[in-house]
Formats: structure tokens, C-alpha cells, sequence
């Protein structure tokens, strides 16, 4: 039932929800990247620093520093074709944005981004004697985000030290919940003069250890007061052993060790080693009891990047000695894109302009899989995800990938949509859309091939409630399910987006079609991970998608180049799933 | 940027006398050391219980790369401290209390003393006298009111003619603007002070990577010319409050751009890191702070340098591993507006190979330690040099091969960082047969091979202790100790710091005879605001040969003359 109705809708630019950047009009072949900086009132930030890099490029060459004028404006030029990330950074301000991944722009593209003044956690720290903690350092841990989500690989992002009085104000919090801790986490935390705790174990406000620290929660501009903290003053112990294998091309580059908790990923101590000329040693400080993972990597993003395995370590009332990490060589996916352009004879109608995407504003996204099977779970440090721009000629390569699934999630020119993800060589392999890619440690799959298709749609549009007297659930995503029984199976055909609050949502990069669509309730579990998984990896959710989607039987019809806007779809949830809550991703 | 100089000087000396230390506590740390160092904390005439006194190497290149925490002692309820278990070495003892003042009486004249023990020693009697600090206090604002955030704010003290005087206070870092622009300074020695925030004019300083706002050198209250400062009076313990400053608009930044290419071709060069610096003066080419972000020439070999203030700079080609071409150095000035067009020309570059033998060992234990070692090459040029950061390896089986190098006269040194093992040092460079000093002459494009260097190893030990003549030795007074082989082919001498008690030791040392002479030390901390006094020139106050054989130790006593006023350490 396709109802066209032209409501007044305000349109996200992006379609990752929570973000605010706007982007405004784009002209094809624009060398500069504009923008204006503003704070909460909309006021100029002048005098602001703004970096501006190229997105998913190994090393660098790709990254500049611009200051805003006196109007908050800034020009960042001469810039290659490609995706660049944007980010200001003002002290004490915070993105007003949350974006679970960074939003990316292209050349020509005008961007504003909105600073809020960052959340404030302030208190004191008393000893047992009641006498002030000087100069000691506290640090917040952002442990979930504004919606109360966790955060995995928590690490202390803000620190300042206690004054004279033991008073301490750590500012520029994103809002969000956080632990916070004196002597937490030194993480690449360097002093050339030696401090009086460094080797304490890091007491958690009230006092505590780090699974009874309470949280605390800031919003951005608000204050947070009277955190008082009376210092254990425990020594930890010491976490010590030797790094072994293959160190790379560049042993000047240097390595971190890093210990976090195995299930939540928080960071509890880290230490930056140079590597050169024979150091192998390392040692982390003031290590409090615990069961940990310990992992050291070479982390640049570039080729030739390293890794130990993940190791367990179990510290208790003693410090723990002789730990070999063995360094190896990190995995990588590299390949090429194919573009299969429209015929001519199918340039007609919404296809008649050419749309000027390039291939360098492809930008190819390995992004872990870790519920596919349980063993494959990455390391704590690993990211979630790593990018490997595009270029000219299609080519890409993504750098320093642990042994793990991956998916490879393609982000496009609007104009382009995925046809297939292939391992060339092998053509009998299943699309690798459906079931990942399998990296062993130190892989390196060279013959991806993504072949795009040019004249993709796009659909964007509002939720709304069924009828006047009912009402939408408070979170739900919008789901497009292919309507030819022989696409059941193609996962490249479905297409999911997260709706805003205001019920708005915008799905890109779709192949032509008929599709259902079908709104969805989150529950409360899922809507707590971050970053999910996509619904239609798993093959029992497929099937459960197309019931419920053929049950509510909303059909869109999308050709090519079609870019259908305002539409609105009406919230129904599906027959059978009236009685109980839908449960789509065990 | 001229503190930056220093630092950099302090931590050589620094690490060619004292690694050696490092290096024996790391070997008797095995039969579980005995040593013990002991004193008492006080405050005026109460004693100051339950602080923790620190024990930290006095090297600090011994410092950064240590695996076990800073050993620490808490003070009793009499003040009374006493750290055990202490390895033979050299080490830096100071009273973790920030906001009181611990007198600067170390080597390198930061908080605390300097004690040097041998294994098993018992040293008592380190005591500290402390007074309380002071706390400067307030806020600032920019010209419209607003909140300026996250900027340090800093200090510089004057006496009363209102001369500048050295500094040293703690946690010269932690000092910035909070969200509401207000800052606290805290553990200042009574006195006179001056409070800014900002670069001083012409201060060299470079930024990388970030190009938001700079504010120029702005005094309490709102005065950039220094003599026009308030005077903030800080009496210990007291607290000076309301303290506000009054900052102008941001300076603006400006971007140079340009190319790095093939001198010999013109063609551009892609993927080469690049950074830049500040020329130290406005009329010598040469480098002060410098530094990269990482940022490599794209594929049309441009580069791109932001975030700098008006002023001159040089941009160069950042070799941090070995390159078989170096870049030259192009120089550019900033005043008032972007500059583009600049070009770095990159040449291949001259090559010295050979082979680096150990003399005075036969051991192959010993022997082994040979990979472990590494070279550096200073090229002397007139005019300026890309700086090099890599270092040279050198082989299991002695070979190495230096590459890159512009032509001149190349000198080859033994890397301080990371430290040699205990006991090798270079003894010569030679080339067929003949002694190069003080470097090859190397021409352009040329391949030098079959060069020698010659690395010495001992196991002497010398232990002295120095007596004053004529006068007591202020704490302020501090002495280092060099030690020079009597043989023409040591060209250097080996430094010890003389510890609190007049103690010196090195050891490692090849057999042979040894000129030792004592040196008066002047100079201060380097916090940030404290001026750098003139350093005088070092005038040896004592003098003494002994002959040193491996596997043993020689004890000498000094004589210094504290009569001689001319020959004392100036303030």
C-alpha cells in the first residue's frame, strides 16, 4: 500500500541517525570541503581547529588542520576526490552529535557542525586521614552513551589532575555514564617526573574497585557535582613479560601493550613501547586483582601492521611475570570494485543525468562479525571495524585485520548499489554478502571483487502511527525486504535504517525492485547494543523478516535512479506478533 | 624552543654517565639488593608524616625504559623514611608533596637529591627541609567576557630588581584553564611572580598538526609587554587570589605549501613523510623545536603544513628509519599570509659501510652484544641539515651500512638511545688503517667502504668521593665528575654526577690509565617560564689520575677548594 502524501518532513541528511552535521548541497568535481563551526546557540566558534582527513587511507598524507575564521567558518581545499572525515575540536566542547561511526563528506559538500558545551563531573579526593589527594590524576571512563547503551573498550578519554585541595573538574564529557577513578587507566599516559601514586591501583568513586564503581551520569552542559573520592592508596601489582616475532618493516614505530576486561573491553592499563633496537620488555603498573586480557599491537592502520594473540591474565595479590606476547603480521582484504554502468538505452526518465560518482568516494568497510560464531570473537583492542578507501581504478586494500569474520559493508556514492561480493578466484564461493568472510591471523585475501551497479534508489520517509488513536513504539527500524520470492535469499537486497524520534528514515544505495516494508519494534536488548548486527546476516531472521513483512504486506515498487522522498509509512505491527514482543536478533 | 636545546643536551650527559648505573642495578637486582637509603621530611621544624618519598634512576633515559615502578617509602609520624632493597646506582630521592617546595638539589637541579650508593650500602641522613608553597589563582576571559578553556597558565619569577629568576615547581603540566576559564597554581616558593598565558613573541614555538587558536604572551592583568606585568607577591602558604587575565584575540595561523621532488630530475616524490621547524635564530640556519605529524607527500609529491604562526621555518624530508637520499632543507618565512610554492629537493645521498669490531673482551658472551649496539652519523655541513632520527644497526657479525648521507665530514658516535649495554664504548673510527677524527670526509654520491669502529670494552670501576677545602658545599653547589682515558684513541670522557654526600662511582671502564676532573655545574629546571641562566662555562675544580684494570675498583678521595671564589658554580 503505497501512500504518497506530502508531509512536511525535516530530512536528515544522514542516514545514520543521531547525527546533526548537515550537509547541504553537493556539486560534483569541488576540491574544497566547507563548513562553519557554531556553538550551542548557533553562535561562530572562532579560532577552532578542524582536522579534515581522508577516510580509510593507510598511514597518512591524507589529513589537514584548518583554524576557523572570526565567523566560524572554514575552507579546507585542494582536497582529492574521496571521503573525508570532519572533526572540530574546540576545548570544553563536544560534538552535539553522538555518531556511533563518524560521519564522512565529500568534496564540495558544506558542512555544519554543532559544539555543545561538554558535560562537568567535579569533586574532591580524601585520603583515609581525610587529608586532601594532591596531584593526583582523575580520569572518567564513558561506560554508556546518552541512550544508556554500553560502550565497549571503555578507556579514560578525560583526565585532569587534583589541585592543592584535592579538588578535581574534569570537563568536555560527551553525555553519556561513566566510572570515574584516580590512577585509572594510564593509558599512553607518559610523565617525566614521578608521581606519588604510580603505582597504586586506580580506586573507582566512591572507593572502590572497578565492578562496584558507580556510575555517574552527565549530559553535555550540565554539571555534576560533589563526586567525592576517598583514595584506597592500594599498590597494585605489576604486569610484566617480553614481546617475541615479527616486529615489521619499521621497528621504530613502537607498540602498546594493552590490558582490558575480556567481556566489557574497558581499558585498565596500557603502555606505549618504541621497539627500538632490541626493547622487548614491557611492564604495566598498578595493576589491581583481576582477570584480564593482555594484547600488544602495532596500530598505525597501515600495511605491514602487527598483533599478538589476545592472552588471558589472571592477577591475584601477586604480580604476574613472564608473559610472552608473540607478534605477527595482521591480516588485510584488498580487491577491486566494479562499476556496471546503466545501458544507454536505460538512461531515461530519473536516470537521465549522470550522477558523477567516483570511484575514490567508494569507501570499503571490513566490520567484525563477532556473533557468527562465538570462538572468532575479537580481542578487546580490535576495532569493530576498519576502512579501505577506493582508488581510481577501484582498487582497495583494508590493513591490519585479526583472525575473525567480517562482513564487507561497502559505503557508496548515493548513486551506485551493490550487485555482488565475490572472492574472484574461487567463483563457486557464495556471495560473501551472506556469510562474511573468515580471516585467519595474518591473512591476506587479495581477490575480492565488489561489482556496483549504477542507478540505485532511495527511500526516504516517516513512520506515523496506524491510525489517530494509536501510537508508534518508541524505537523501532525500518526494514526493506525484497518481494521476489528468487531475492529471498540475496542479502544484498535488504536494506535496514534506524528511526530517528521524529520517526524519519532514510535508506540509500538500493537496488531496483519491489520490496516490503516493514517498521519494527526494538526491544530493550537489542536497542542496548550500539552497533547491531544487520537483521538479514542471519538466516532465521530473513525468514522471519519476510513473514512478518509479507503479514503487514506494504509493498514498494523503487526503479532505477528512483529517489522517492516524503513517503510516509504507517506503523502496524505484524498479525501474529501482537502478542508478543518481535525478536528478530537472538 | 631554547629550553627544548637544553633539555635535549641535559639528557645526553645525562645518559652516556649514569646508564651504566641502570645497567648494575638490573644485574644485582638478582641477588636481592641490600642497599638502604634513609632521612627525614620536614616542614620547617615539624616533622611530615605519611608522604611518600620516591626513588626514581637518575638517568632518565633509565627512567622511560625501567619495567618496575619507582620504588617509594612512606614517612612515619616523625617524618622518618627509609627505602630498602635498593640496588647499586645512581638515584633521584624526592618527597612526593606537591604543594609544599622541595629544594632543587639534584644533578640536574629538579626537586630532591641525588644519592649514588654502591651495593649493599646503608645511606642515612637524606633528609629534606621543605616550606610550604604558595597558590596564584584566577581567571581568564578574552576581551568579550568569554570563558577561555584548556590553556596553561605559567609563571615567571623575578627578584627584586625584577630580573628573572629560575623556577622549579611541580606539575608544570597540570596548570591549564578549566571550563569556566579558572586556573590554580600551586606549590610556588615564596616570591615575586609574573602570570601569563600564551607564546612569548618570537618564541619559535611550533605546532603540528592543529590550527586552532594561538593567543600571543598576555600578562596579569592584560599587558603583553612583560614589564608592564602586575607583580603577584606569593608568601609560602599564602594564597594569591583573583589573579585574572585578559587575553586579545587568537593569532592567526597560516598553511605553506609546496612539493617535494628529485633534485636531479625535478620529478615529485611521493609517500615521503615531512615535518618542519623553527629556525632558532632570525640569522643562523639552524633548527630549533621541530617535528612531524606524520603527513606524507601525496601522489603529485605536495606537502602541506599548517597551523603556523609568523615567523621562519624550515620544511625537510623526515627520515625516521635509514633512506639512502636525504632532502635539503628549504627555508621559508611566514608574516602575514599562506606561502606556496615551496620545494624540498631530495638527492641520493653517500654511503659509508664497514665493520664494527669489540676491543678488550674476548669473551663471546660478551662478543654477542654487538647486535645490540647502535651507530649514529652526524654529517658537519655548512648550513642546514634535514635532522636525522634513525639510528645505524649493526649486524650479528659486526657489518653495517650507513646510507643517505649528505657529503662532508661524517662523524659516527655509539647511540645513547636506546642505552648500550654496560660497559661499550667507542674507542676510534678508523679507515685503512688511520684514525678519523673528528669525522670521514665523505663526497657527494661517494660509497665509502671497509671503515672500522672500534668499541671498547671494560670492566673497571672507579668510586671517589670529594672533600671541600676552605668552606662548607651548599646544596646548590653540584659537580660532575669526567673521567678521560689517558690513550689517544678515547676521544671521549665518561661523566658521573656527584651525589648529595660528594659520591661519584662509574663503572664498566676499560683498563688503562684515567684523568679524573670535577666540574662545578650550573643551571637550573627547566619549567616552563623559568628563564635559562647562562650557562657558565664548566672550569675544572680538581684533578686526579688513576689507573683502572678490569674486574676491579679503584677508590679515590677529591680535594675541591671552596676558597677559589672564582671556581664556584655561579647562580
Amino acid at each position: 500500500m503505497l501512500t504518497a502524501i506530502a508531509v512536511c518532513v525535516l530530512v536528515l541528511s544522514s542516514d545514520r541517525v543521531g547525527t546533526l552535521a548537515q550537509k547541504e548541497s553537493a556539486k560534483p568535481r569541488e576540491r574544497a570541503i566547507t563548513g562553519r563551526i557554531t556553538g550551542e546557540f548557533g553562535q561562530p566558534l572562532a579560532h577552532v581547529g578542524v582536522n579534515v582527513r581522508r577516510v580509510g587511507m593507510p598511514a597518512s598524507g591524507a589529513g589537514m588542520s584548518i583554524g576557523t575564521d572570526e565567523d566560524g567558518r572554514f575552507r579546507a581545499d585542494d582536497l582529492a576526490p574521496g571521503m573525508y572525515s570532519v572533526f572540530a575540536y574546540a576545548a570544553g566542547y563536544v560534538t552535539e552529535a553522538d555518531p556511533v561511526e563518524r560521519q564522512t563528506y565529500r568534496p564540495g559538500d558544506v558542512v555544519t557542525l554543532r559544539m555543545i558545551k561538554g558535560g562537568v563531573i567535579s569533586g574532591t579526593v580524601t585520603n583515609s586521614s581525610g587529608e586532601p589527594v594532591i596531584a593526583a590524576r582523575v580520569s572518567a571512563s564513558r561506560v554508556r552513551d546518552a541512550e544508556q547503551r554500553p560502550i565497549r573498550g571503555a578507556s579514560p578519554t578525560n583526565s585532569r589532575q587534583t589541585d592543592d585541595l584535592g579538588a578535581f573538574r574534569i570537563y568536555g564529557l560527551q553525555s553519556g555514564s561513566y566510572v570515574v577513578a584516580v590512577n585509572g587507566g594510564t593509558a599512553y599516559y607518559y610523565s617525566s617526573s614521578p608521581g606519588g601514586y604510580d603505582a597504586d591501583a586506580p580506586t573507582y568513586y566512591p572507593s572502590t574497585t572497578r565492578d562496584a564503581a558507580v556510575e555517574i551520569t552527565v549530559r553535555a552542559g550540565e554539571e555534576v557535582n560533589g563526586i567525592d573520592i576517598k583514595y584506597r592508596g592500594e599498590r597494585g601489582h605489576t604486569v610484566s613479560g617480553t614481546l617475541s616475532g615479527v616486529i615489521g618493516k619499521n621497528p621504530s614505530r613502537g607498540v602498546s601493550v594493552t590490558l582490558a576486561y575480556p567481556t566489557s573491553g574497558a581499558i585498565e592499563s596500557s603502555a606505549y613501547l618504541s621497539l627500538r633496537a632490541g626493547e622487548r620488555g614491557f611492564a604495566l603498573y598498578g595493576v589491581p586483582d583481576g582477570e584480564y586480557e593482555i594484547v600488544a599491537r602495532g596500530n598505525t592502520g597501515a600495511e605491514n601492521d602487527f598483533a599478538s594473540a589476545p592472552r588471558r591474565v589472571v592477577v591475584k595479590g601477586a604480580d604476574v611475570t613472564g608473559i610472552e606476547l608473540t607478534l605477527a603480521p595482521l591480516g588485510s582484504i584488498s580487491g577491486r570494485i566494479l562499476v556496471e554502468p546503466l545501458l544507454d538505452s536505460e538512461r531515461k526518465d530519473a536516470c537521465k543525468t549522470k550522477s558523477g560518482a567516483l570511484l575514490e568516494e567508494t569507501v570499503m568497510i571490513a566490520r567484525r562479525d563477532e556473533r557468527a560464531n562465538a570462538k572468532e570473537q575479537s580481542s578487546s583492542g580490535d576495532p569493530s571495524y576498519i576502512e579501505g578507501a577506493a582508488d581510481d581504478k577501484g582498487e582497495f586494500k583494508i590493513y591490519g585485520l585479526g583472525a575473525g569474520r567480517y562482513r564487507i559493508e561497502p559505503r557508496l556514492p548515493e548513486s551506485w548499489y551493490v550487485r555482488s561480493i565475490m572472492l574472484s578466484a574461487t567463483q563457486k564461493q557464495p556471495d560473501l554478502a551472506s556469510t562474511g568472510l573468515a580471516l585467519s591471523s595474518g591473512q591476506r585475501v587479495t581477490d575480492l571483487t565488489v561489482t556496483l551497479a549504477e542507478g540505485a534508489a532511495g527511500l526516504r520517509g516517516k513512520v506515523v502511527p496506524a491510525s489517530e488513536n494509536t501510537s508508534v513504539p518508541p524505537r523501532f527500524r525500518v526494514h526493506l525486504v525484497p518481494a521476489e520470492a528468487e531475492s529471498a535469499d540475496d542479502v544484498l537486497r535488504y536494506a535496514e535504517a534506524a528511526v530517528g524520534g521524529d520517526g524519519v528514515f532514510s535508506i540509500t544505495n538500493l537496488a531496483p525492485g519491489r520490496y516490503l516494508l516493514l517498521a519494527r519494534a526494538v526491544t530493550d536488548d537489542e536497542f542496548m547494543v550500539r552497533t547491531p548486527r544487520l537483521v538479514a546476516w542471519d538466516a532465521t531472521a530473513r525468514t522471519k523478516l519476510q513473514r512478518d513483512a509479507k503479514a503487514v504486506n506494504v509493498v514498494v515498487e523503487l526503479h532505477r535512479c528512483q529517489r522517492l522522498t516524503d513517503y510516509v509509512l504507517k506503523y502496524q505491527t505484524p498479525p501474529d506478533a501482537k502478542k508478543r514482543p518481535p525478536k528478530t536478533n537472538p | 624552543m631554547r629550553s627544548l636545546f637544553r633539555t635535549a643536551a641535559v639528557a645526553a650527559i645525562a645518559a652516556s654517565v649514569t646508564l651504566l648505573a641502570s645497567e648494575s642495578s638490573a644485574q644485582q637486582s638478582k641477588k636481592e639488593p641490600s642497599g638502604s637509603i634513609s632521612g627525614r621530611v620536614m616542614l620547617g621544624d615539624k616533622p611530615v608524616p605519611r608522604v611518600a618519598v620516591i626513588l626514581t634512576p637518575s638517568n632518565p633515559v633509565a627512567f622511560n625504559q625501567q619495567t618496575t615502578p619507582p620504588a617509594r617509602a612512606t614517612t612515619d609520624e616523625d617524618g622518618n623514611y627509609r627505602l630498602t632493597r635498593v640496588p647499586a646506582g645512581s638515584y633521584n630521592i624526592v618527597p612526593f608533596t606537591p604543594a609544599f617546595v622541595v629544594p632543587a638539589e639534584t644533578s640536574f637541579a629538579q626537586p630532591g637529591k641525588t644519592v649514588t650508593l654502591v651495593d649493599g650500602e646503608e645511606v642515612d641522613g637524606i633528609d629534606f627541609s621543605m616550606s610550604r608553597g604558595g597558590v596564584i589563582t584566577g581567571r581568564v576571559t578574552d576581551a568579550d567576557s568569554r570563558t577561555i578553556i584548556g590553556q596553561n597558565v605559567r609563571v615567571t619569577r623575578i627578584d627584586e630588581r625584577g630580573q628573572r629568576l629560575p623556577i622549579s615547581y611541580f606539575s608544570p603540566f597540570a596548570f591549564s584553564t578549566d571550563d569556566r576559564g579558572m586556573y590554580r597554581i600551586y606549590g610556588l616558593p615564596a616570591g615575586r611572580y609574573k602570570v601569563y598565558i600564551g607564546d612569548p613573541p618570537n618564541s619559535g614555538i611550533v605546532r603540528f598538526g592543529y590550527a586552532g587558536g594561538a593567543y600571543a604572551q598576555t600578562f596579569h592583568p592584560d599587558v603583553s609587554d612583560e614589564s608592564q606585568a602586575e607583580v603577584i607577591e606569593v608568601t609560602a602558604g599564602g594564597e594569591a587570589a583573583g589573579v585574572n587575565i585578559k587575553v586579545g584575540r587568537p593569532t592567526k595561523n597560516f598553511v605553506a605549501t609546496g612539493r617535494i621532488v628529485d633534485a636531479d630530475s625535478g620529478k615529485p616524490l611521493a609517500n615521503l613523510q615531512y615535518g618542519h621547524g623553527g629556525l632558532a635564530s632570525p640569522d643562523q640556519p639552524r633548527l630549533g623545536a621541530f617535528g612531524w605529524t606524520g603527513n606524507r607527500s601525496n601522489e603529485n609529491g605536495e606537502f602541506r603544513i599548517d597551523g603556523l604562526s609568523p615567523g621562519r621555518y624550515a620544511a625537510f624530508v623526515v627520515a625516521t628509519e635509514q633512506l639512502d637520499f636525504y632532502s635539503e632543507p628549504t627555508m621559508f618565512e611566514i608574516t602575514d599570509s599562506d606561502i606556496s610554492g615551496l620545494e624540498i629537493k631530495v638527492r641520493r645521498g653517500s654511503s659509508i659501510s664497514g665493520l664494527a669490531v669489540v676491543e678488550g673482551s674476548d669473551d663471546p658472551d660478551v662478543l654477542a652484544n654487538i647486535s645490540k649496539l647502535e651507530l649514529r652519523a652526524f654529517v658537519q655541513t655548512e648550513g642546514l641539515s634535514a635532522p636525522t632520527m634513525g639510528s645505524i644497526r649493526i649486524n650479528a657479525d659486526g657489518s653495517f651500512r650507513i646510507t643517505g648521507l649528505r657529503a662532508g665530514k661524517v662523524g659516527i658516535t655509539l647511540s645513547n638511545y636506546p642505552p648500550p649495554p654496560k660497559g661499550f664504548s667507542l674507542l676510534r673510527v678508523e679507515r685503512d688503517g688511520v684514525k678519523q677524527t673528528p669525522g670521514i670526509d665523505v663526497g657527494a654520491g661517494q660509497n665509502v667502504s671497509g671503515v672500522l669502529v672500534v668499541i671498547g670494552y671494560g670492566t673497571g670501576v672507579i668510586r671517589g668521593q670529594l672533600q671541600f677545602q676552605n668552606g662548607e658545599r651548599t646544596p646548590d653547589m653540584r659537580f660532575m665528575v669526567s673521567m678521560r682515558r689517558l690513550d689517544e684513541t678515547s676521544p671521549m670522557p665518561v661523566w658521573s654526577e656527584v651525589d648529595a654526600r660528594g659520591r661519584f662511582s662509574v663503572e664498566g671502564l676499560m683498563a688503562g690509565e684515567y684523568e679524573i676532573v670535577v666540574n662545578p655545574m650550573s643551571g637550573s629546571s627547566s619549567a616552563p617560564g623559568a628563564p635559562i641562566p647562562v650557562r657558565t662555562p664548566p672550569k675544572p675544580v680538581a684533578k686526579q689520575n688513576v689507573v683502572v684494570a678490569n674486574n676491579s675498583e679503584v677508590e679515590i678521595t677529591l680535594v675541591v677548594d671552596l676558597g677559589a671564589k672564582e671556581k664556584q658554580p655561579e647562580r
